[in-house]
Formats: C-alpha cells, structure tokens, sequence
C-alpha cells in the first residue's frame, strides 16, 4: 500500500473519530444517569414528598392558586404533571416541561417554542417561579402552573430533590443490575416447594443473566423467608432494597396480606396462591399490583357452577352447597361470589350447610331431591363427608362437584357410589409440545426434582412474563413503568399455561378453568366430563 | 372535518396564547362552527345543531343510562371530558367542576346537571370514576358516565371532542341549554369565575324562557332516532 494511501486512511481515519466525536458532543446523550447508589438524604427525602405527594414532611398540604382556584395536595403535586422522573409529560396541547435541576440550570439558558427566553433558573429565581409563577425573566408561566404557597423550608427541600431526581431511581435498580425478590418458605412444611421454586427462579434469571440480562442489567434474586403467618414477616427491608417481587407464596392470606403490607408501589408478579386478588370473578376494578397468573378458588367455583348449570342441568332447587372447609375461611371469602353466580342464572340459590352436617338435613327424602352437591373443601373433609351422608342413605348418588387443587390421591378412594360421579375444577393447561420440551431441558440442565412440577411450572411462566415486561418498559425503569408494561400483556403465550392477558382492570392473566372427572379406576383427573373455559 | 377540526384546535391555541378570558373563547370558537354568524354576532352564538346520539353510558353508580334522554334532555348541564389515569389537565378540571358544583349549590340537580364524560371508557369503569369524582366532592347531580368504546366515540364526534388518544382531549366545557337549544364552548381550564358567570347567563336564559314554548324543536330534533 502506498505510503499516499495510508495517509489518506489515516486522515480519514482521524477525520471520523473528530466527526463522532463532534457529533456525540453536539447531542446532549439521552442515557440514563449512573445511579449514585446513595439513599436520599432527609432534605431529598422531604423533597420528594413535596414532589409526589403535595405534602411537606411536617404534615402539612402544600396550597396553591390555579388561576382564582385554591388546589394542593397530591391532585396537584409536581409529579403529576412534570411526570415521576421530571421529565414532563405532553398532554392536551401542554408541555409541563424538563424540571430536573440539570435542565434547568443549562448555562446557556433556555429558549422555548413560545419565543420566551430567559437565562438558567438560580436557587432565588426557581423559588419566584414557584411563588409567582414566572420565570427568570419574569415572564408569566402557562396558567395550568400553580402559584404555590411554601415556605423556605419547603422550597429548599424541594430544590434539594430536584437536584437529585434524575438519579432517583425506585429501590432495586442500578447501573448494572436489577434485585428481584421472591417470598418463599425455606423451612417447616412447606420448606420442600420453597425451595424448587426458588431453583427455577435462580435458573431462569442465571440464564437470562448469561444473555446479557435486560438492558446490560444483571438480575439479582433476592430470596426472603416466608413463616407461616405471614404477618410476622418484616418485608420493609425488602420494599426497599427490591424493585419488584415474584412467584410469592403468602400462605394462603393474599387479599389481607397485599392490602395490609406497604408496599410502595413495588410490582408483584405471579403469586402462588390459590386466592387471586378481587374475588369478583368480573376482574374489575383492581388497582393494586398484583399480578397473578391463574384464577383462584373463587374464580374456579364459579366456572364450577357455571358448568354445572349448562352442562350436567343442576338446578337450584336441587342442588346444595356444602361448606366442608373447617376453617370456614373459605366460606367467608367466597360464599358471595358462590351464590352471585346462582342468582346472575335467576332461579334461586341452592340451600347451604356447614361442615358438621351429614347430607342434608330434614331426613332421607329431602336428601334424595339432592341431584348436585357443590362441596368445597379439601379431599379429605369430602371424604368424611361422602361418609357421614351415605350413612344415612346408601343410595343417594348425587353428582359431587369440587375444587381440584384442594383434593388429593385420597379422592380416588371416595365410597363406591361416588365412582364417576366426581367433577374437579382445575386452572386451565395449555400445554404446546416444542414449550413442553424447552422447559424439560430447563428443569434437566438445573436439576430441578420431578416433583411439584406444576409450582414449577407457575414460576418458570412468571419469570417468562417478567422478562417480557422489562423488555417492554425499557431500560429507564420504574416500578410504574413495569406496572404500566404487565398492563399491556395481551395473550402472551408461554405454551405452558393458557396465553396471558393483563389490563388496567384485570389482573389475573386467565381465569381458564377446566373441569375433569375423577377416574378412580385409573386414579388420575380425566377429561370426559367436559371443558369449562371463559379467557 | 379535519379543517374544521384544524380551526378549531387553532382558534383554541389563540385562546391558551394570549391567556384571553374564558368567555372570550366562545365567540373564537364559533367560528370552527358558522364562520358567517360569528364575525358579527355580539351575544353567545347558537352554534348549529347536531343531533345528540342517545348513546348507552354507565354512571359511576354503575347504572346504565340513555346520554341525551336520561342526562341531557330539557335540562341546562355543563359538561366536561376526563379520564381517570389522567394527571395533567384533568385534576384542574376536576377541581373546576368541584368549585363550580360548590357555588351553584342547591341549584346543582336541579336547574343545573355537570357532566364528565370519559374519554378512556376501555379504562375508566364505574367505580374508577366515582374515585375520581370523589376527590372533588362530586355529589348529587354530577355524573360520570363511561361506557362502550364505539357508542363514546359517536357521542365525542358529535361534541367535537374525539380526538385518537386521551392524551390529546379536549379541555372544553360544553354548556347547554336544551331546551332553548342553545350551547356554549368555555375553555376549561380558565377562570372559573369567567365559566361560573357563562353556566349563571345560561341558567338565567333558561329561566326566562321557561314560561315560553312547551318543548324545544332542538330537543326534539337534538335526539338522534336509533
């Protein structure tokens, strides 16, 4: 090569890394800043209180004017209107425009599409802007700017977190990494499964982890033990240290847990949990969190009563309703939503019993009209109850209906007459070949035990949904942008589990349910009694 | 309908620039509407009648409601377009509706109706609206109504306020007297005095007509035949 030639390559060679340098110096680049990894001080913190919720942190609202109208509190806090990260937020032909404190001291000052101008906002100026709502020049700002009323105080923490919102990430998120906790228990009766589901949670994030992770960001599961009263779980160091919380096992107690617990916002995905939040079947209406996979018991019982009416013809009247659950937790939660469903069909509600009786009550003719018995709870309670009632009347054969994920092997040894005369509710399968297949070799390759296949199961999908919604929020990430990306999930399919569809009203991603019989003989669930199947 | 639409939106960004009064919007706003009758008209225009649908709407009760034969009909109402996820514009005209409901007071259910009509109704149920509306107070007399997604947007069409996504609606306020057929556009996010003394000249209007004709030809005509 000529020795003219190289110079030419090198020149040109120079004049591109002077171009791409001219050219990323002459962008201000959009990237996220580093996080400084460092707590808010008590200033920054009362900052933001001020920022997000329009109240100070001595308890008072802050007020305002907007126009001739007094507002304050959190309808008109900062953050509503400049957005959580300071960015601003058009709506409706208005820019609330870039608050952060780097925009707004820029050197250079700002010049807006108005033709306004003025210099760069000063800790003095920032205060009139707030006080007076003008800006450096003393131009009057947009009418929609409330003219607040704070005191030094209050402005100064204000200030203070505006310094600091553009690295004010929610717990859990940094540069390189993303902590993500689960709730499992570790030790006791329940230690066996807590453990499994913690091994495919590890797997699938140690796998993700080897792709890169999401956006250059490592997943770190954070594993916090679970007792049997969840109650006596101090989950504060975790709100505060995790983003978001997956395939949680809450015992059982998830309405009064998740409303009971502050959580702050965090983003909780897949529960294992057999109480999907709203009872309400309709789905409507729930703001929280809370994201679960599969429908619940309640969800299950209505399908089970809807399936019962328009395939196997129960009728009210000759129906009963018998709460075998001794606890009685199960009556309390889902009694209503079980006898909603009767009266929507408009021929009256079967009569209800406990646990205690045998049958029903009133003597063997009474007992006789039964054609359909919806029982509700565990395997072991029906037994004793199919006992207690057949002693009574040997030839009473009524049609069991029950709820599959509270029944054992046990129910394959139900009295005689009882043979094919069992139905089950169960969370709907969807199980595809090739998915099939990719989950045994995931569950091969980290060893996972062949047992509790469906817990797994159950995790390996949440994972699965996790990953797409942090796909989907980007790598500017808050806990409600990840909210706001499970809200778009529509049929996402795992090939495991039915496809997914989250929405601002709806939070169990498919409330499928399917009913099999119980086939003694073969001892296993089959499917001739039919599908009951509602997205 | 898209130059109407571009007049419009651009009589309305002359309104937010020079921060002119409220009513002031109404006779600029007319002009979308019957350019002619506008430039020399001096009192609030009747703007040309289009047949309000009786669309289906859900009230925040979750009751289910004709829009024009149930909430519209033979009454004076103000209404206003919000959605519950909103937070920029629709908390001040919330607030606006809060303070009007407080100054019109007895006479709210009565002589006067406030609508919010959603205009996220695949969002906004029953029960979002009336968490919405409780935070301004709203009491007897201001509905909320959503609803299905098609049947809303016929009803925003008619109104001029359908736009491609909630986060470009409209902060107008509709008054109107149907009995007199008579509407008013008020930039919403003015002064609430200004939009208090508009919804105060209507109630007046319809008060002195009250002794007149039984039963306006424009609501008769305003109902739109199913």
């Amino acid at each position: 090569m000529s020795k003219g030639r190289n110079r030419v390559l090198q020149g040109g060679a120079s004049f591109c890394g002077v171009f791409l340098l001219f050219i990323l110096a002459a962008f201000k680049p959009f990237s996220v800043p580093s996080t400084s990894g460092k707590p808010l001080t008590t200033e920054e913190a009362c900052g933001k209180k001020i920022y997000r919720e329009g109240v100070n942190c001595r308890g008072d609202v802050v007020h305002g004017v907007l126009g001739d109208m007094e507002v304050g509190g959190k309808t008109e806090a900062c953050a509503n209107c400049h957005g959580s990260d300071g960015r601003g937020r058009p709506e409706s032909g208005q820019d609330p425009g870039d608050i952060t404190w780097e925009h707004l001291s820029v050197p250079y000052g700002h010049s807006h599409t108005s033709g306004r101008k003025h210099p760069a906002f000063t800790e003095g100026s920032f205060d009139r802007t707030i006080l007076k709502g003008v800006d450096p020049e003393q131009h009057p700002l947009s009418s929609l700017m409330p003219r607040f009323s704070m005191g030094a105080q209050d402005l100064k923490e204000l200030r203070a977190y505006l310094r600091k919102l553009s690295t004010d990430f929610d717990p859990g998120v940094e540069d390189e990494a993303l902590r993500i906790a689960s709730l499992l228990p570790l030790h006791g009766l329940n230690a066996e499964a807590g453990q499994v589901v913690r091994a495919v949670l590890s797997g699938y994030f140690d796998d993700m982890n080897g792709n890169g992770g999401v956006y250059n960001r490592r997943i770190t599961l954070d594993i916090v033990e679970m007792f049997d009263d969840p109650q006596a779980a101090n989950l504060g160091p975790m709100v505060d240290r995790d983003f978001a919380l997956i395939a949680p096992w809450v015992a059982g107690a998830d309405s009064h847990f998740y409303s009971s617990t502050p959580l702050d916002g965090m983003p909780v995905l897949g529960p294992l949990s057999l109480f999907s939040s709203g009872l309400s079947p309709s789905n409507d209406g729930n703001e929280s969190n809370v994201f679960y996979l599969s429908p619940g018991l309640a969800q299950m019982e209505a399908e089970m009563v809807r399936f019962a009416i328009s395939q196997k013809g129960a009728q009210a009247a000759r129906s009963l309703i018998v709460w075998g659950d001794k606890t009685g937790r199960l009556q309390s939660d889902m009694s209503q939503t079980v006898l909603s469903i009767w009266r929507d069909h408009g021929a009256g509600v079967p009569m209800e019993v406990g646990w205690q009786a045998s049958g029903t009550p009133g003597g063997n003719s009474q007992q006789t009209a039964i054609e359909s018995v919806f029982f509700i709870g565990t395997g072991e309670e029906m037994l004793e109850w199919m006992n207690l009632s057949i002693s009574r009347n040997s030839e009473w054969r009524p049609q069991v209906f029950a709820l599959g994920p509270l029944l054992g092997d046990e129910v394959f040894h139900a009295p005689a007459q009882f043979e094919g005369k069992i139905d089950a509710a169960f969370p709907a399968l969807d199980m595809e070949a090739a998915a099939m297949a990719e989950f045994e070799r995931f569950a091969a390759k980290h060893h996972l035990p062949k047992e509790h296949r469906m817990l797994q199961v159950s995790a390996y999908c949440a994972a699965r949904i996790l990953e797409e919604a942090l796909t989907r929020a980007g790598r500017d990430l808050s806990r409600r942008k990840l909210v706001h990306s499970l809200e778009q999930v529509r049929d996402f399919k795992t090939g495991l589990l039915p496809p997914m569809s989250f929405g601002p009203n709806r939070r169990i991603g498919s409330t499928k349910t399917e009913v099999l019989c119980a086939d003694s003989q073969q001892r296993k669930f089959q499917r001739e009694c039919g599908v009951a199947a509602r997205h | 309908m898209r130059l109407r639409k571009t007049l419009f939106l651009g009589s309305l960004a002359l309104c937010i620039y020079t921060a002119a009064d409220a009513a002031s919007c109404e006779a600029v706003s007319a002009v979308s509407r019957a350019p002619a009758q506008a430039q020399t008209d001096s009192k609030p225009p009747a703007i040309a009648a289009r047949p309000i649908p009786d669309v289906k709407v859900i009230d925040q009760d979750g009751n289910a409601r004709h829009f024009y034969t149930d909430l519209v009909k033979g009454k004076v109402v103000v209404v206003n377009f919000i959605y519950t996820t909103c937070t920029t514009i629709c908390p001040p005209l919330g607030a606006t509706f809060g303070k009007l409901q407080k100054g019109l007071g007895d006479r709210l259910g009565k002589e006067v109706f406030l609508i919010s009509i959603s205009v996220d109704p695949a969002t906004d149920t029953p029960s979002r609206l009336r968490a919405w509306g409780a935070q301004f107070g709203a009491t007897h007399g201001w509905t909320l109504v959503t609803g299905d997604k098609g049947e809303l947007n016929r009803l925003l069409r008619v109104l001029g306020t359908d736009v491609a996504s909630p986060e470009n609606h409209s902060a107008m306020v509709l008054i109107v007297n149907d009995k007199a057929g008579t509407w008013k556009r008020v930039y919403g996010l003015g002064s609430t005095s200004a939009l208090m003394r508009s919804v105060e000249q209507m109630l007046s209007a319809a008060a002195a007509d009250s002794s007149k004709s039984s039963g306006s030809a424009l609501g008769d005509r305003q109902r739109d035949p199913q």
